[in-house]
């Protein structure tokens, strides 16, 4: 390399890092995150208008390749008890990856009642078999992958569905709920339905293990059902239910579910696994950092 | 040939009732409803009537009509010893000199069955059959084996003494021949009394053997129900009768125990005695007793265990859940952990804040021991929340407690 070209390329990597700085300053002031909230009634309008501002289902479905949904279809009650994740919504949302291209949509799941009555009654069934998608308890060891969790403080290694980990596109779909151990569950609480040993998870530190757990499994778009929240006796009810009549869309779990802490009135540090997982830079729950759309449908 | 394609077809249902290859529960307990023992002693013991004794009702009549049709008919047991029986032709006839049993048994049955204990019940060939198949459910065990013991004594005893079973030991075979004398009888005295022998050799019969039976089978009853006092209660199925009286009436047919999806009741085997041996017990080691589920409460033929419809299961207690604080990893160690509360379909378990954490407490006006918290705590081997038997009883509403919950 002669002295010329030496010098062309200093000036041109300083000029990118100062440009890079900038960028990262300019951020700070900045939001970091981006959440869009929905509000109405029509569900699938206002599921195509959340993912329309996030950039169109073309920027989360690839083509030719599985999509993986993960409702939360824990437990066997019905649609009207919001225990589980409102299957109109999960209907719309399979459609919508079809249409979008998805060659299969995988709903595995691995529920904490008997997985045919959470099926049932939950209404999935229903819904899987009016779009052919495949809905199925996780069970045997193949339905598994043993993965390491680098980040982790208390989980070393976790078993996760091998659909979760290895699909085109991985789309979280939590109902909002309040929750016994855990405070509330959210998004990032909502993968508990797609590990193993969820025993594990209780005994040695639930809010740690949820936040070890978002470190190894990160959705591509999450959607969350608010439409209506249950503020007792959660996480499987029957309880008090308050329409919220929202969905809340995003790619930040953090900011997601800081923001649907606010539904609850809570502020989302006082919920251990939301202020972890920001600590730790899963992403941002600083709601001043956070830009909220708010939209109609 | 036509009454043995009418045996085989009934052997066949029969078995495939009992294996609960029907997929409406109740079927699981169907044939065993024909059993007019099972039915109208049970009905006897428990003093109340249902749909399935007026079926075992209508079996009587027609074995009034026809002797012993029923075992020429309708019997699995009947088809399996006399096969066996022919097995051994140089022993035939040599079950003549085979003491009656089977009208003993008989009389006994009936004593204990006014006192609500029926004696031997268990040796109704129905439930005999019934145990046999229904005892192969897998995962096979030792102890579900024991519930099949009944058929292979039957064909042994059908090897040595043929045909002994169905005419000196087979209660129900005994009580066919106490009708087809009865009706003897009866036809005899309708016509003008002329002759009072058969009548009056009937009556003496019941009147001398039949009243030292039904005694000693009161007696009996009255013996074996003590056992069960003083005793810790074991959990039982929901609708089960009072612990005193279960034992006796429940005939080891196995049709709760298979019917009962996730597989939680067990026979048992010494947790509530001896006279509760093989009895069916709640075991909670893998799962628990699921709320939209009352298939176990729809099958007893004998009115054992109470036919309860979903809502009234519901609200039913068969036993209470305690939390042990120096297990428990929130009270002890003071972890974020409340599965117990997650897992628990009837809102029981009520979070105690305790230096920030919540800690499970059980509420004995909403538990009903299903043993939901059980299976969901995390705390491994022996749980930090366990259900123990208690006397069933009825439990405030899920929803009326709902209601006062917002309405506070």
């Amino acid at each position: 390399m002669d002295r010329r070209h030496f010098l062309q390329h200093s000036v041109a990597a300083v000029a990118g890092a100062a440009l890079g700085v900038r960028r990262l300053f300019a951020e700070t002031v900045a939001p970091v995150s981006r959440v869009v909230a929905v509000h109405g009634t029509d569900i699938p309008g206002m599921l195509s208008r959340g993912v329309e501002a996030l950039g169109g289902w073309p920027a989360f479905i690839r083509a030719g390749k599985p999509a993986t949904l993960k409702p939360n279809i824990a437990w066997a009650s019905t649609p009207a008890q919001a225990a589980n994740t409102n299957p109109v919504l999960v209907e719309a949302c399979i459609r919508a990856c079809q249409q979008a291209g998805a060659n299969s949509v995988v709903l595995p799941e691995n529920p904490c009642s008997p997985a045919r009555n959470s099926f049932e009654m939950s209404g999935m069934s229903a819904v899987a078999k009016r779009t052919g998608a495949q809905l199925y308890a996780l069970e045997s060891d193949a339905d598994f992958v043993n993965i390491p969790v680098p980040r982790g403080t208390v989980l070393r290694q976790v078993e996760v569905a091998r659909d979760v980990l290895q699909t085109g596109c991985l789309i979280n779909m939590p109902v909002a709920k309040t929750h016994g151990g855990a405070g509330l569950t959210l998004s990032m609480k909502n993968w508990l339905g797609s590990v193993r040993d969820r025993g594990f998870f209780h005994r040695e530190g639930l809010n740690e293990c949820i936040v070890d757990c978002n470190t190894v499994i990160r959705a591509n778009l999450i959607i969350v059902d608010a439409l209506r929240i249950m503020t007792t006796n959660g996480p499987r009810g029957p309880g008090r239910l308050e329409a919220k009549d929202q969905l809340v869309f995003g790619t930040d779990p953090v900011a997601v579910d800081a923001y649907c802490a606010t539904l609850f009135d809570r502020e989302p540090f006082d919920i251990a696994h939301i202020r972890l997982a920001h600590e730790r830079n899963l992403g941002c729950g600083d709601l001043s950092r956070v830009a909220v759309d708010h939209l109609r449908a | 040939m036509m009454r043995r394609i009418v045996r085989i077809l009934a052997f066949g249902v029969a078995a495939s009732l009992a294996l609960r290859l029907a997929p409406w529960p109740p079927a699981a307990g169907a044939y065993l409803s024909l059993s007019p023992l099972l039915g109208m002693l049970g009905a006897l013991a428990v003093r109340a009537v249902t749909a399935w004794t007026l079926v075992s009702v209508a079996v009587l009549v027609l074995v009034w009509l026809r002797p012993r049709w029923f075992c020429r008919y309708l019997c699995p047991v009947g088809l399996i010893t006399e096969s066996a029986g022919r097995l051994n032709p140089c022993a035939r006839g040599r079950f003549a000199r085979f003491p009656m049993i089977g009208r003993w048994l008989l009389w006994l049955m009936i004593g204990g069955a006014i006192l609500g204990y029926p004696v031997f019940i268990w040796l109704d060939p129905l439930s005999l059959f019934n145990g046999f198949v229904s005892a192969w459910r897998s995962p096979v065990s030792p102890i579900s084996l024991a519930l099949a013991m009944g058929i292979p004594a039957a064909v042994v005893i059908s090897l040595l003494w043929p045909q002994a079973w169905c005419h000196r030991i087979c209660p129900l075979g005994a009580a066919q021949d106490l009708l087809i004398k009865a009706r003897q009888g009866w036809k005899r005295s309708r016509p003008p009394p002329s002759s009072d022998r058969s009548i009056s050799s009937f009556r003496l019969d019941f009147t001398r053997r039949g009243f030292l039976g039904v005694v000693g089978g009161g007696m009996a009853a009255l013996a074996l129900r003590r056992t069960a006092r003083g005793r810790p209660l074991p959990i039982r199925p929901p609708g089960a009768c009072d612990a005193e009286r279960f034992a006796g009436l429940c005939a080891r047919c196995g049709a709760c125990i298979r019917a009962c999806p996730p597989g939680i009741l067990k026979p048992d085997l010494g947790q509530s005695g001896w006279t509760g041996w093989l009895s069916p017990v709640v075991d909670y080691s893998d799962s628990y007793c699921f709320e939209f589920c009352n298939a176990c409460t729809q099958v007893c033929p004998t009115g054992a265990i109470r036919r309860l419809a979903l809502e009234t299961k519901r609200n039913r207690s068969i036993g209470l859940a305690t939390v042990d604080r120096n297990r428990c990893i929130a009270w002890s160690r003071g972890r974020h952990c409340m599965a117990c509360q997650e897992f628990c379909p009837y809102l029981a378990i009520d979070a105690v804040s305790r230096d920030g954490v919540k800690c499970p407490q059980v509420n004995a006006d909403m538990c009903r021991g299903c043993g939901a918290c059980q299976v969901a705590c995390p705390i491994q081997p022996v749980k930090a929340i366990t259900v123990a038997g208690q006397p069933q009883g009825t439990v405030m509403d899920l929803e009326q407690f709902l209601l006062d919950q917002t309405g506070n």
